[in-house]
């Protein structure tokens, strides 16, 4: 049995390890909770999942591309923030809608030049990014919720699972088979080479960082449609750094690691499952933040461990 | 030794960097602007604030400077001594908080039971980082991630909510100033300093870490136990910052497991604007920097503008910072 | 007679290749030993063992009698007294000429507990003055010139007063003052009794400094000479001897001389000042044709490939493809006319190793193809053409590029050249570092490209392919191409020679 497991290659053991890691979790709350497997209660896991999804989502594709995206948790609420604002003023549904989109994309854009044209190194960056927005968002937006949620957004935001599905459907399908793509991931793997070959590297950066920020913005969006205020709290810690690490814990959990060019947005799903059967075991001992953050620290070091021996590091 | 003459052929056309090769009294400028950049920026700072505003022209707001900055800069100096040997370390803010929490749980059956636990889990904290890097050969970045959420998760178990215990001897012994001049704070402050700067520019240590931030190979070639070095580096921070929790807690009398984030963000825009990258910088820049953090937050506080000023105006200084730090080193070569 | 240093049977083995068989000499206490050989034949290899980097995979080092096994460079020079200066550079580039001058030693200098710059510094000026270095010791190492980077490390290696004194390829920086000077100093410690271990290309200075010279070929010793018996040509006949029984595919002179046909490829006028310099390059590359950019190593040629290729910003000169000029200022304007490179820094330069072969295959045809949308099949069709074309060995095209062997590896970065049709071929020493087998390989399909159209123009290190390969052969020394070879009929020496001669 273990000659078979030696011939496979790194990247079949990893997909086995990662499948077996959530089968494992899943069942397990099967176990303690009948309840868990019912279409109801699963179809409401996934739900609340949607969000880190969709930010884990946009943190993929920056990974992948040889960075990280530190600022995808503070865009979510600043995104949320401005929606919330302008449907107060405007009681209108599309244009905060698409301002808060757009907004997403100009921000993830100034990443993205920081990177690639003023030669900042993507967790500077981006954690200067993230420090500048949770200071703005509270500014412009002030510590009272303002405005509401439109209507219509609180229904869109119901449906957010669909919307996760089908960003990652999308974005395995952009990641396998288009030009874009494959310029990512090249990048992620070796820029010198990318560059050498043709690849306008600066262009794809920009636009990967812009990608993020307009799927952060997008998943703040359907948070506004599901709270009805741009909740922010008071404390820093819940403005956006709790929703980026998560992200990023999500995204390396899944397997896609700082390595370059590996992994991928299926990766990136399981690891988002992962995280949230976790949760819900971590919630059905009736536990609460605390031993969800000791426990989404240790599995990730430990996974993040047996993914370095596998890879032979 | 007895050597023979052996000239490096000075006068060749090749040789316009001759020039270069001492320094000449042309020089001293810009090489004494590189080395105190900061403190100069920290200069015109505070002329500004003084010619400006009534309260820079007061002391009790240095006295609150100081205050604040001896947290942060406990936190910086593991910082820069991580960044120093290459590395990241993203768990100080965390530390901090949970040495607060665990001094203010702990202090309560002991005021120096709970100083010696509190070090000794900045030690815990440190050695683990160290393992994971050096042994398990883990990415700092993500090593420490995942300590930052481990610890933190710690810290809410043992501090749920603000509040606990701290010794008012102690809480006393953090805030005592003398005629109005904080003597504690600044013997502290002052000991940091000495400390960080002595450690890494005249110690055997400060030098081999440099070298393992230039260049981790070539400094093995040359018989440097790199391991040692790395997982020492994650050990000094785990403790400094774990002594900058102490401080605080004694400073605002509670334990806050919530209360680290602006420390991490903090150290960190301090230790790069000080000039530190993997193999270059030192703490003598951090000093100042970390000073300038403190004195852009008062600033901000005395022009009653919301605290939220203060994270806009160090995001984008962090990014400016670096950007410009590049755009200066693409000259230079 | 008192041996110093004694290597019996030393074999050194890596995982392509043998780099060491079965070599043993000695050497004895007081003696100047040159080791002279061609790029590949084990030179570097066997001073590497000496010096503590890697064990032999057989075979015994004995030092004064004793037997020596040298776990690390730093046992090396405290145990058995052996330093010396590496081929590369071991100075760390951002701390300054005194911490490197002694890394790892400061305490020498505490005092109090501290490090006493003052007393550091004058040390280190002291130990440069013993060799009249007029070097400021505060200054960054990354900030020297090569040569006196070279010069701080021979003095940190006698400043740790060695037995045996191991220089590899140190002359190469250095001008002839310098030069003169340093064979003194050597001569110096030869009357001290000390050894020294002299690796040289450059076979005049080893006849003039050594005592006794080991010639190495294809990693055994080929002989154990007196330099007073020798010339250079006898060095020369020694290092190249018998054949590796390397083949080449037959070249198509005859063809090529009726056809008067134009250039396809013209280079004029081609000079560079930074980084490195350049001189009025000119050349005119036919279509179906291989030139050689031969020479010693760092000569230019590397640069030269990289200037039409379009990764140097700023030179001077112009060029035509098929008579019309063209701009080149990054790759991609050079791979959009039909140019491409393959680099010598592979590993930087041109593999993804996290990807897989087809990635790796794909990745300049990606970019250039104006469709967004990627047809997997159709890649891996392509691919697969190439893989039996070339007889790559990867057990899928999925497999990750960094579990394929060099030769290998090599074959695919080709495949993914070869994938935007080009017509002309920059290839940086495109077998280095294969074994014979893949470097027979190589040779043919080069011809066999070139028999279909494509004009190569490539550097070449060892002599054999220089002779054997190309139709002609254009010799570069310091910048400047000095000497152009009908590759027919030519001979060794004279082609060595032409690397060596004064103008």
């Amino acid at each position: 049995m273990s000659k078979t497991v030696k011939r496979l290659s790194a990247e079949t053991k990893q997909t086995l390890l990662i499948l077996i890691v959530f089968l494992a979790l899943f069942v397990t709350a099967r176990i303690l909770q009948p309840k868990f497997w019912t279409i109801e209660h699963l179809t409401f896991w996934l739900w609340d999942l949607s969000l880190l999804g969709i930010l884990a989502i946009a943190q993929t594709i920056v990974i992948l591309s040889g960075g990280i995206d530190l600022s995808t948790g503070a865009i979510y609420f600043f995104a949320s923030g401005i929606c919330g604002a302008l449907t107060a003023v405007t009681g209108d549904f599309s244009l905060p809608f698409v301002a808060a989109l757009l907004l997403g994309v100009l921000l993830g854009a100034i990443n993205g030049i920081g990177v690639a044209k003023w030669k900042v190194p993507p967790i500077i960056m981006t954690l200067g990014m993230l420090i500048f927005l949770s200071g703005l968002a509270f500014i412009v937006i002030g510590p009272a919720p303002k405005g509401g949620a439109h209507p219509m957004l609180i229904g869109l935001s119901k449906g957010s699972t669909y919307a996760w599905i089908g960003v990652g459907v999308l974005f395995i399908l952009i990641s396998e088979r288009t030009t874009f793509g494959w310029s990512v991931r090249s990048i992620g793997s070796n820029p010198t080479a990318s560059h050498v070959s043709g690849i306008n590297v600066e262009r794809v950066t920009i636009q990967v960082y812009m990608i993020s920020g307009l799927l952060s913005a997008l998943a703040g969006l359907f948070y506004l449609g599901w709270a009805r205020t741009p909740y922010i709290a008071f404390t820093v810690s819940a403005m956006g750094v709790d929703a980026t690490i998560r992200s990023v814990a999500a995204v390396l959990i899944g397997g896609t690691l700082f390595i370059g060019g590996l992994g991928g947005f299926e990766r990136t799903i399981f690891g988002t499952l992962i995280t949230g059967t976790l949760f819900a075991l971590i919630r059905m001992f009736g536990l609460g933040q605390e031993a969800i953050l000791i426990t989404e620290g240790v599995v990730l070091l430990g996974i993040v461990y047996v993914y370095l021996r596998i890879y032979h590091r | 030794m007895n050597f023979y003459g052996l000239t490096s052929k000075r006068n060749s056309a090749s040789k316009s960097r001759v020039g270069k090769r001492r320094a000449t009294s042309g020089q001293r400028p810009t090489e004494m602007l590189k080395n105190w950049y900061v403190w100069i920026i920290l200069g015109l700072f505070w002329a500004f604030c003084i010619t400006f505003t009534k309260e820079f022209q007061s002391i009790y707001t240095y006295r609150s400077i100081l205050l604040l900055a001896v947290p942060i800069v406990f936190a910086a100096l593991g910082e820069t001594v991580v960044i120093i040997s290459g590395g990241f370390d993203l768990s100080v803010g965390v530390v901090v908080s949970a040495a607060t929490a665990i001094a203010s749980v702990t202090m309560g059956i002991n005021p120096v039971l709970g100083m010696v636990l509190v070090l000794v889990f900045g030690l815990a904290v440190g050695a683990i980082n160290g393992l994971g890097v050096v042994k398990a050969k883990i990415d700092s970045f993500i090593m420490t991630l995942g300590t930052m959420f481990a610890v933190n998760g710690l810290a809410l178990v043992i501090r749920p909510t603000p509040g606990g215990y701290i010794d008012p001897a102690f809480s006393r012994l953090m805030l005592y100033t003398v005629y109005d001049f904080p003597i504690t704070t600044f013997i502290l402050f002052l000991a940091i300093g000495v400390t960080g700067v002595l450690l890494l520019q005249r110690k055997n240590f400060g030098r081999e870490v440099f070298a393992v931030g230039g260049d981790k190979e070539k400094a093995r070639r040359t018989g440097i136990n790199v391991d040692r070095i790395e997982f020492l580096a994650y050990v000094i921070s785990g403790v400094s910052s774990a002594i900058g929790g102490l401080i605080l807690a004694g400073q605002i009398n509670t334990g806050d497991a919530e209360i680290g984030l602006p420390y991490l963000f903090n150290a960190f825009v301090a230790v790069v604007l000080g000039g530190t990258l993997a193999g270059v910088g030192g703490f003598l820049q951090v000093i100042p920097a970390v000073l300038l953090m403190a004195s852009i937050r008062s600033l901000i506080r005395f022009l009653e503008m919301s605290t939220w000023y203060d994270f806009v105006v160090k995001g984008a200084f962090l990014i400016a910072v670096v950007a410009i730090q590049q755009r200066i080193a693409k000259r230079g070569s | 007679m008192s041996a110093v240093l004694e290597a019996e049977s030393i074999t050194k083995d890596f995982p392509a290749v043998r780099a060491l068989d079965n070599v043993s000499f000695l050497l004895e206490k007081g003696e100047i030993c040159g080791v002279v050989g061609e790029n590949g034949a084990g030179k570097s290899t066997l001073l590497n063992i000496f010096l503590g980097i890697f064990p032999p995979t057989k075979g015994e080092v004995r030092i004064r009698g004793e037997k020596a096994d040298i776990k690390s460079p730093a046992q090396a020079r405290e145990k058995y007294g052996i330093d010396g200066v590496f081929q590369a550079p071991i100075s760390i580039p951002t701390l300054n000429v005194a911490e490197n001058l002694f890394l790892g030693k400061e305490s020498m200098f505490y005092k109090r507990g501290l490090i006493d710059f003052g007393e550091l510094h004058d040390q280190a000026r002291r130990v440069l003055n013993g060799l009249n270095l007029d070097i400021d010791v505060t200054l960054p190492a990354g900030t020297l010139t090569a040569a006196e980077l070279k010069l701080v490390e021979f003095a940190k290696a006698l400043n740790h007063n060695p037995e045996i004194i191991v220089l590899d390829e140190v002359t190469a920086p250095l001008e002839r003052e310098a030069i003169t000077r340093l064979f003194e100093i050597l001569k110096n410690l030869r009357k001290e009794g000390k050894t020294v271990i002299f690796v040289s290309h450059r076979l005049k200075e080893v006849l003039e400094i050594s005592d006794r010279c080991l010639v190495l070929r294809d990693g055994k010793l080929a002989g154990r000479v007196r330099t007073e018996d020798v010339e250079e040509e006898d060095l020369v006949e020694l290092m190249t001897g018998q054949r590796r029984g390397l083949s080449f595919p037959e070249r198509d002179l005859g063809k090529r001389r009726e056809e008067k046909e134009e250039s396809l490829l013209s280079v004029r006028g081609l000079s560079v000042v930074k980084p490195t310099v350049l001189k009025n390059i000119n050349i005119e590359l036919r279509r179906g044709e291989i030139i050689a950019l031969a020479g010693l190593r760092g000569q230019g040629q590397s640069e030269l490939l990289k200037c039409i290729f379009g990764l140097v910003p700023n030179y001077d000169g112009k060029i035509y493809l098929h008579g019309k000029k063209v701009e080149i200022k990054k790759p991609v304007d050079a791979i959009r006319h039909g140019i491409v490179r393959i680099s010598d820094d592979k590993e930087r330069e041109e593999l993804c190793l996290t990807l897989s072969v087809l990635r790796n295959m794909s990745l300049a045809k990606v970019s250039r193809q104006s469709k967004w949308l990627i047809n997997p099949k159709e890649e891996r069709k392509n691919a697969e053409t190439f893989v039996s074309m070339f007889r790559i060995e990867t057990p899928s095209l999925d497999q990750q590029l960094l579990n394929l062997s060099g030769g290998n590896r090599q074959k695919v970065v080709l495949s993914k050249w070869l994938q935007v049709k080009p017509e002309v071929l920059l290839a940086d020493q495109p077998t280095v570092g294969l074994d014979v087998g893949t470097k027979i390989e190589v040779y043919r399909i080069l011809r066999d490209l070139a028999k279909g159209g494509l004009s190569i123009l490539t550097v070449l290190t060892e002599m054999e392919e220089v002779l054997n390969l190309p139709d002609r052969i254009l010799v570069m020394r310091e910048g400047g191409i000095v000497r152009e070879l009908t590759a027919e009929g030519l001979k060794e020496d004279e082609l060595l020679r032409s690397y060596f001669e004064e103008e």
